[in-house]
């Protein structure tokens, strides 16, 4: 009888020990990879998280084929679920930002046809994908666009570069050739009516990335931050990151540049630093020792007024990398996202974890072998998981990847 | 040449009628002793066996010898003697049983006193597998919802050693090493579009399994059915994949028809041994028939393995991602059964032995019965 009660025990006891899903802890549903597409290929530029955790990814999908792209966009649900899909635009069209309006539709900008002739589209589109309106930018000249930012007059800024303007500067010295200005379009609240608030011609080549809307001297400026070759206190033209402020009537004020001698510095990303890291604002790039393969991620981090640089260093990893985007968490951490190019010039993701003094915290790295997979956006989520958004060109195709981890770079808690 | 060769088979020939003969002799001896016996002339007839019993006879003229010698010292009232002649009994047929209507009672009781159950018995086997899988939570790798996935169970082989300690006829435990080749296909339809690309994921495994059974057994007759339950330690050894990707995209074809223009791509021997748990667990139920031949066993075997914990590694799931191997492809957490036909082969360990504990109880139970009856 001990021995048959022994044997009950003990098969009870195997069985409640069985895996179930009332007992393994569904951790995929927090840290995941998943890739998401159409036919062809598809490749993620950025991405945008809402405050319900639903998540909205922009690419541009293209056939197998044929290299045209169309935009294309996705909504998920904080599982990564897909909530819809669509394709926006035309062909030969190519999204590169997609931020909120201030009555949550979502707004994108997209560049139009061959860079020699690219057109500005903004469009605006409501949370179940269904577009609203949209204006094609038409100003008789090539302008590309960078990035889109309401501000607090409802209009929108467009960060980019246009087709280098020689007389608004006659006395810049060629060579090298006058390629590009830095302007900054303004678009009405009903994608009506378009101008331009700011062309700079002091350069050879340069770009707007990101405008943000600020308050300097108790009045109202935006904060032009991208890059160019306009020289600093110096007659030398060498491209590096700058930023300058305008007023509404698009005239400048402050203007600030960082970098390092010998190397050019192209900015890719800004974001704004919250108190635990010092407020202010991150500038991502890529620095590029000139004459060499060699590039570096490049950061510098502006205080509020634009005073004091907190930051503005090469991160030295020994490795090719290209700055793409910038997030912070917490405590008083950024994760730079950036491209790895390997020794077969094929790209890797590679996530930077940075310390509020700029040191390495860990870094990790994802791609295939032979593909060559790009980085597009890193975002930390509201619970601290980070959101890693690019392209991952899997054995017959590209597709948009979605990868969320830990802070710790691991795919559990 | 010649020459050597006919020694030989002269040799041979020598030899074997020699031993031909012996055994003609001792069987004319036994007829005889037989004889003596029913004849009543008990004292002589252990010393006309002894000659022959002390060259190797053949087991069954030594079980039909040695029985006669111990209902011979039943009779003397020689315990010992017939005891002892039992046991030669049982070691020239461990499975020899008396039988109430055939065998004097006292023979019957005596053999109450005897056992040659082995107590350790030896078996090995080989057969073909399948492994169903059994999800606990589905994960996708992408993020429709209309995206179809499937299992299917595909051909495995298992070879294996074990070795039962019998407690009685009837109940033995059972402890072996096993190993396995084990495989499955996932398939995913409809992915990144309906009807658009499907993967195949094939994976193999190779595990070392060590059962641990209790069984139950007839312990009569040709052929024996038995059934056992027990949990095996499973470990694994390998696990490589091949996948195979069908990109399927839509283009259009002469006279506007869409039509799929696939990019296939297979990735074979990917190691996903840092995506699995490599220990696990399994309860089994099982069972088969042996068929006895001589005094060992050939069996056919039927098992189900239930798995019982999550195959996979949920922390390292997705690091393919970061070793370079992405595809569209994510293990679900996953229970692996087992369905596992094996024929194989028992080599019984027999020990003719004293019982500590005679079982005469069912002996006396008839003799009283028979008495009564008489009366």
């Amino acid at each position: 009888m001990r021995q048959i009660s022994l044997i009950y025990i003990t098969s009870l006891i195997i069985l409640l020990s069985c895996d179930t899903a009332s007992n393994v802890d569904p951790v995929f549903q927090n840290y995941f990879v998943k890739y998401y597409g159409e036919d062809g290929n598809q490749e993620g530029v950025d991405l945008l998280v809402q405050a319900d955790g639903s998540m909205i990814l922009l690419g541009n999908s293209s056939s197998q084929t044929n290299p045209i792209t169309i935009p294309f966009m996705v909504r998920i649900d904080p599982l990564g679920n897909v909530l819809w899909k669509r394709q926006l635009g035309d062909i030969n069209e190519t999204a590169v930002d997609v931020t909120l309006d201030r009555l949550g539709n979502l707004i994108v900008v997209s560049n139009i046809g061959e860079e020699a002739n690219s057109r500005i589209r903004v469009f605006r589109i409501d949370q179940q994908g269904k577009g609203i309106d949209s204006i094609i930018i038409e100003m008789g000249e090539k302008q590309v666009a960078k990035s889109i930012t309401q501000i607090s007059d409802n209009n929108f800024l467009i960060a980019g570069y246009a087709e280098a303007d020689p007389n608004i500067n006659p006395e810049l010295p060629t060579p090298p050739a006058n390629v590009d200005d830095i302007i900054v379009l303004k678009v009405d609240e009903a994608l009506k009516q378009s101008t331009v608030s700011l062309r700079q011609g002091g350069e050879h080549v340069g770009a707007a990335v990101k405008i943000f809307e600020t308050v300097l001297n108790d009045s109202t400026k935006y904060l032009v931050f991208g890059d160019s070759d306009r020289p600093y206190k110096t007659g030398v033209y060498k491209r590096a990151f700058e930023v300058i402020s305008i007023n509404n009537a698009g005239v400048q004020g402050i203007r600030s540049v960082s970098g390092v001698g010998g190397e050019i510095q192209i900015a890719a990303t800004i974001i704004e630093t919250p108190a635990s890291l010092t407020e202010g604002y991150l500038m991502v790039g890529t620095t590029y020792v000139q004459n060499s393969t060699a590039s570096n991620i490049y950061i510098t981090q502006y205080s509020k007024e634009l005073d004091i640089k907190r930051l503005d260093m090469s991160i030295l990893l020994g490795r090719r990398l290209e700055g793409v985007s910038a997030a912070t968490g917490d405590p008083g951490v950024f994760f730079i996202l950036a491209n790895e190019i390997r020794d077969n010039n094929k790209r890797d993701i590679f996530l930077l974890k940075l310390a509020s003094d700029g040191a390495v915290i860990g870094f990790t790295s994802f791609g295939t072998l032979e593909g060559d997979d790009i980085a597009g956006s890193v975002r930390v989520l509201a619970d601290g998981r980070v959101a890693l958004f690019g392209t991952m060109e899997l054995e017959t195709q590209k597709k948009m990847v979605l990868i969320t981890i830990s802070p710790e770079g691991k795919f559990a808690n | 040449m010649l020459c050597k060769k006919i020694i030989v088979v002269l040799v041979l020939v020598t030899c074997f009628g020699k031993q031909s003969l012996a055994q003609g002799e001792c069987e004319l001896i036994l007829v005889q002793a037989t004889e003596e016996f029913n004849a009543g002339h008990l004292y002589g007839i252990s010393a006309m066996l002894k000659d022959c019993l002390d060259k190797n006879q053949n087991r069954e003229w030594r079980q039909r010898a040695y029985l006669l010698l111990a209902e011979t010292y039943l009779l003397l009232e020689d315990p010992i003697g017939a005891e002892q002649s039992y046991l030669n009994v049982l070691r020239a047929n461990p499975e020899f049983l008396t039988d109430q209507k055939r065998d004097p009672m006292d023979l019957v009781y005596l053999s109450g006193k005897f056992t040659a159950t082995p107590i350790f018995s030896f078996h090995g086997y080989a057969g073909p597998n399948i492994s169903p899988v059994r999800v606990i939570h589905d994960v996708r790798i992408g993020g429709e919802a209309y995206t179809k996935e499937k299992y299917f169970v595909r051909l495995g082989w298992q070879v294996g050693v074990g070795m039962d300690f019998n407690y009685n006829d009837y109940i033995s435990a059972s402890a072996g090493i096993n190993y396995s080749q084990t495989s499955f296909k996932h398939r995913t339809t409809d992915l990144f579009g309906l009807n658009k690309d499907i993967g195949e994921f094939i994976d193999h495994q190779s595990w070392v399994t060590v059962p641990i059974a209790v069984k139950y057994c007839q312990s009569q007759g040709k052929i024996r059915r038995y059934g056992y339950v027990g949990y095996s330690i499973n470990y694994l050894l390998a696990d490589k994949a091949d996948v195979e990707v069908k990109n399927r995209d839509t283009k259009t074809g002469e006279g506007e028809t869409e039509e799929f223009s696939t990019f296939d791509k297979t990735i074979s021997n990917v190691n996903l041994l840092q995506n699995r748990e490599r220990m696990n667990g399994a309860f089994f139920v099982g069972g088969g028939l042996k068929y006895k031949y001589k005094l060992n066993y050939f069996y056919i075997d039927l098992r189900y393995s239930l798995g019982m914990e999550n195959v996979v590694n949920t922390e390292n799931r997705f690091v393919s991602a970061n070793r370079g191997l992405p595809y569209p492809y994510v293990d679900d957490d996953l229970r692996m059964d087992n369905l596992a036909i094996s024929v194989g082969y028992i080599h019984p360990l027999y020990k003719p032995r004293k019982l500590k504990k005679a079982r005469t109880k069912s002996v006396l139970r008839e003799i009283e019965k028979e008495d009564n009856a008489t009366n």
